[in-house]
This record gives structure tokens, C-alpha cells and sequence, in this order.
């Protein structure tokens, strides 16, 4: 049969059916339960995943609404496919109760929220960047390869310490009302930052309440976006031993 | 709403004002951070992660990360180059000796024939204030 294979969103804690959306290429989403943990699945075509748009916003949206539902969802990363039901038994539910209950344990009662910064007007944070520096506004327009090398190294440069800057300024503020972070270090240009907090639920309002009125405090130099509760998607970077992988 | 100082007296009337300069959502909405979400990071069992990512568009202008690179470096330049900080007095005039500006003068000399020799002064004046 084409939809043999079972797509796996992340482990819960077993107990009553979730209500939760359509998953990876619409199908119907489901727990697979066992002893006291509940595998989430849906069926799926025995193929690769497609990583469209659809499928990735599908396997956030089984997660989140799982969170919404029972605190607190493991999420899996996006594509695991298990050939059937009795691997799904074996490999997760079997092989790695251990890790998944002691998972469970660590995260429950917390939430990860991400935060975004981005600076609203480019021109203007370059603009800063030749004000502040003597030798870029001295290199700027200087005909030469080298020199406009030179000047490029420098504004990255300056870029780079504005980024420092700013994420610190975020993480100082933040980090004391969160149980973890994390920072991403790669970032596009117009990101400052993407910060990755696991906060407590009992401190997830004083901290929705700091990050707005941080929003406030910069709006002028950062543009914040607030996302969560969220499952630990950065915090359960872990990969489960398998049995008898394929 | 009068009343928002950087302190946190108020806590109702600052917080009403306050949230609407934080955007806010239940999750990522923008693909790049769906993706940056989901892909890569969460339990994993390796052997079984089948993805295809025939197709996918990951490559937005918007999610473009920074490479230390000389072409990073000469798209920087080039940026800065641009900026139009006529404000700070005098620097705007290097806009002018643009490559276009220079251009334009340099045909209207070629073009001008006699009229130039009129003119011809008041053009290279032009030249000459831009390119300082």
C-alpha cells in the first residue's frame, strides 16, 4: 500500500486523544500510545517527505497544537518516517523510553519562545556605521579594488560588533527570567539576532511582559517578534539511539 | 497612554502601549524560520529521516546569511557607497561623480560641439566639484 509508513511530529505523554490538525501531506494526525507514552503519527506515503511549505508549517502546527493540549510535547525533527506501526514500537517507545521519560520529565511546565531582531531600516544602520567610523566615512568612495575591499571588511566588521551588541543587550535582559537559551550564530542580514528561550510557565507572563517592553525600549534601532509557547525545538537536540535501523 | 516612561509603574497602561511595538505570534510564520525551526533541530533517529528538499525554496533574498566573502564585502562597500548622507554637509556631493553623473556630463561635452566652448568651463567645474 502507498500510505504504509508512519510519520512521526513527537512524544507526549500517553492519555486521552488530542484534538489536533491535519499533519504531512493532509492526513489525519493520531497517538499511538504505549505504557504511558504516546507516540504522535499520521500515515504517510513509504517515500521521502517533500519539504514544502505546507509540510513543514503542518508538522509545526500538529506540535504547537499538541503543547496547547498536554505540557509537555517532545517534538521530533522534521521528516522521520518509520516503515510501520511495530518499528514505531520498537524504536521509539521501545529503544528509547528511557531517554523520552527522562526528556519528559526535564521539560515539563516549560515552553521555548523565540525572538526575533531585526533592524527596520538598513540604510539608516549604515548610515550609523560611516558616522561612528572615521575609516569608512575616510574610504567611502575611494575608487580602488583594495580600498573598497578594505571599506566592505570594515563595514562587516562594524556590522558584526553592532550584532554583538545588540544580542547581548536582548540575552541581558531576558536570560534572567528564562530557564535556558540559546543563540544563533548565523544570521541573514537584516537579522540582529534569533535568541531561543525555555522559560517556565509560571514566569511566561513576566517574561512576555519584559520582551514588549524591550520591544518599546528599541524600537527605534530593532524591530522584536515574539513567538511561542513553542515545544523545545532547540532544547531536545538529541538524537535517539536506534534498534534495528534499516 | 501619557504615562510610559522606561520604568514599569503602571503595569496595565505600559503594557498596553508597550505591545504594540512587539510583533507577536503563537509560531514562526516566515518559511527561513520555520525551517530553521523544524529541519534541524529536535529528536532525531537517524536512521530513519527521510527527507526530499527537491524544489524547496529556501534561498530568499530575506533569509540570506551573511558570508565573510570579498563579494560580501564589495556589496557592502558599494552599499556604503550609496548612501545619500547629504545631511552631514558636502559629503552628498560625491554622488555626483557617480559613474552615471560623469557619464552624462562627458556626453553633453562630446555632443555640444560648439555650444561647448561656451558652456565648456561651467561643465568642468561640474566634474571637478563632483569628483572631490
Amino acid at each position: 500500500m502507498a500510505e504504509a509508513a508512519i510519520y512521526v511530529y513527537g512524544v507526549v505523554r500517553g492519555g486521552e486523544p488530542l484534538e489536533l490538525p491535519d499533519g504531512v501531506d493532509g492526513a489525519t494526525v493520531s497517538l499511538h500510545d504505549g505504557d504511558g507514552l504516546a507516540v504522535i503519527v499520521s500515515h504517510v506515503a513509504d517515500r521521502p517527505v517533500q519539504a514544502t511549505r505546507r509540510n513543514l508549517e503542518a508538522h509545526a502546527a500538529v506540535l504547537a497544537a499538541a503543547l496547547a493540549e498536554r505540557d509537555p510535547v517532545l517534538p521530533m525533527r522534521f521528516g522521520i518516517v518509520l516503515p510501520d506501526a511495530a518499528a514505531v514500537e520498537a524504536e521509539v517507545l521501545g529503544a528509547s523510553r528511557g531517554e523520552l521519560e527522562s526528556l519528559l520529565a526535564r521539560f515539563a511546565g516549560t515552553a521555548e519562545f523565540e525572538l526575533k531582531a531585526l533592524y527596520p531600516d538598513q540604510a539608516a544602520l549604515l548610515e550609523e556605521v560611516v558616522r561612528d567610523n572615521p575609516r569608512i566615512a575616510g574610504l567611502r568612495g575611494r575608487g580602488g579594488y583594495h580600498e573598497q575591499i578594505q571599506l566592505g571588511e570594515l563595514v562587516a566588521a562594524a556590522l558584526d560588533e553592532r550584532r554583538r551588541s545588540d544580542e547581548g543587550f536582548l540575552l541581558d535582559a531576558l536570560t534572567p527570567l528564562a530557564v535556558d537559551r540559546r543563540a544563533r550564530e548565523e544570521l541573514p542580514e537584516r537579522v540582529a539576532a534569533k535568541l531561543s528561550f525555555l522559560v517556565d510557565r509560571n514566569r511566561q507572563a513576566e517574561f512576555e511582559e519584559r520582551a514588549e517592553q524591550l520591544a518599546q525600549e528599541c524600537h527605534t534601532r530593532l524591530q522584536l517578534r515574539l513567538d511561542g509557547p513553542l515545544p523545545p525545538h532547540n532544547f531536545v537536540d538529541l538524537a535517539l539511539p536506534a534498534g534495528a535501523a534499516a | 497612554m501619557a504615562t510610559n516612561g522606561s520604568g514599569s509603574g503602571g503595569a496595565v497602561a505600559t503594557r498596553g502601549t508597550a505591545s504594540n511595538y512587539l510583533q507577536r505570534g503563537p509560531s514562526p510564520s516566515g518559511l527561513a524560520d520555520v525551517l530553521d525551526l523544524i529541519l534541524d533541530k529536535g529528536l532525531v533517529i537517524d536512521a530513519y529521516v527521510r527527507v526530499s528538499v527537491v524544489g524547496i525554496e529556501i534561498l530568499t533574498i530575506d533569509a540570506r546569511i551573511v558570508v565573510a566573502s570579498v563579494d560580501t564585502y564589495l556589496r557592502f562597500a558599494e552599499a556604503v557607497n550609496r548612501l545619500d548622507l547629504s545631511e552631514t554637509g558636502g559629503v552628498g556631493l560625491t554622488e555626483l561623480g557617480g559613474d552615471g553623473a560623469k557619464k552624462k556630463v562627458q556626453g553633453a561635452m562630446e555632443g555640444a560641439g560648439d555650444e561647448m566652448k561656451k558652456s565648456g568651463g561651467k561643465v568642468k567645474e561640474m566634474v571637478k566639484g563632483g569628483r572631490k
